[in-house]
């Protein structure tokens, strides 16, 4: 599936580590931003499709 | 077990893992939807040598990476906040790469399973979206500091990061004159200046006349704790640690409505 797999190596831009830092802080930012959507209940809907995968499988 | 008990735990994640990626809750949503039906279809399967967490990541990818990935707006998607909006220009494969460790918190191995890449090309890819963060958050910066060393220092990582000096005040009427000359998008301010005069004063003035993100950095962090604490404000502790600067204007930048380029 890879789209975009092949791009080239060269254009590494800022170093790696310093890169993954300043990725970090902004990561930890985002998290709070999104708290909401963690916090709140998973739609019913999404159990629901789990559940009854999970009862047809049980009840072969 | 069934996938209801493997999966339901992580479904939160991999919600917010959505959302962010597609820029909206309810196409994330979508995308998360479709990659539930397609397992419990039989159409697609949790690859057994992963964790549950990790196959489910890997599932939802197959699902928008064959799909979404490919139908997204260029420019301007997202929720149409700053935060958002910053996000989406990264190009996707790079945009999952960093999402999957940044905000998800993913090793580089568990992205590289879930997007079906090499440990090299994750590499790629994260060096490519910092990249496109650079880019996007690329600025004038006013430095506000009286110890022509310390600003040098602090001049030469501003410009490592791509962004332009436009200034460097060493006293509060000179950084109100700096701003009055051109507006920065961001200001690195000292606390104690040469003249007696106080870094929390130049921005305070500055902050009445415009919105513009800053951070202190300061011997003292004492005065900026205990005195009233201008907002937007970050804080870093002199001596500073170059790559805690960074990121902190990395952090600053990214979430400061209207930053970067359009500072004005």
């Amino acid at each position: 599936m890879g789209l975009m797999s092949n791009q080239p190596e060269k254009t590494k831009g800022p170093d790696l580590e310093e890169a993954r830092l300043r990725q970090q802080a902004i990561g930890v930012k985002l998290r709070q931003m999104f708290d909401d959507v963690v916090n709140e209940p998973v739609p019913d809907e999404f159990l629901d499709i789990l559940r009854r995968h999970d009862e047809r499988a049980g009840g072969k | 077990m069934g996938l209801l008990d493997r999966l339901a735990p992580h479904l939160p994640y991999v919600r917010r893992y959505a959302r962010a990626l597609t820029g909206d809750q309810a196409a994330g949503d979508a995308y998360v939807r479709a990659s539930l039906e397609a397992l419990a279809a039989g159409e697609a399967s949790l690859p057994p040598h992963l964790t549950p967490r990790v196959a489910l990541y890997y599932v939802f990818h197959t699902i928008w990476g064959g799909t979404g990935a490919k139908l997204e707006p260029s420019e301007d998607g997202g929720d149409g906040s700053d935060p958002s909006r910053r996000l989406m220009r990264i190009p996707p494969r790079s945009r999952q790469a960093f999402l999957l460790t940044a905000l998800e918190g993913f090793n580089p191995s568990e992205a590289a399973q879930i997007l079906e890449a090499s440990p090299t090309e994750i590499e790629t890819l994260i060096s490519q979206a910092q990249a496109e963060i650079d880019a996007e958050l690329a600025t004038d910066v006013l430095i506000i500091e009286d110890e022509p060393v310390i600003a040098a220092d602090i001049e030469a990582l501003v410009k490592e990061l791509g962004h332009r000096v436009v200034d460097i005040a060493a006293t509060r009427t000179e950084a109100v004159e700096a701003v009055a000359r051109h507006r920065p998008g961001l200001v690195l301010a000292d606390i104690q200046l040469a003249d007696g005069s106080s870094g929390i004063d130049a921005v305070k003035d500055i902050l009445g006349r415009f919105n513009v993100p800053v951070i202190f950095i300061t011997a003292f962090p004492e005065r900026l704790l205990t005195g009233e604490r201008p907002e937007p404000t970050f804080l870093i502790t002199k001596p500073f640690q170059p790559e805690t600067v960074k990121a902190a204007i990395g952090q600053a930048l990214f979430f400061h409505p209207s930053a970067g380029r359009a500072a004005a």
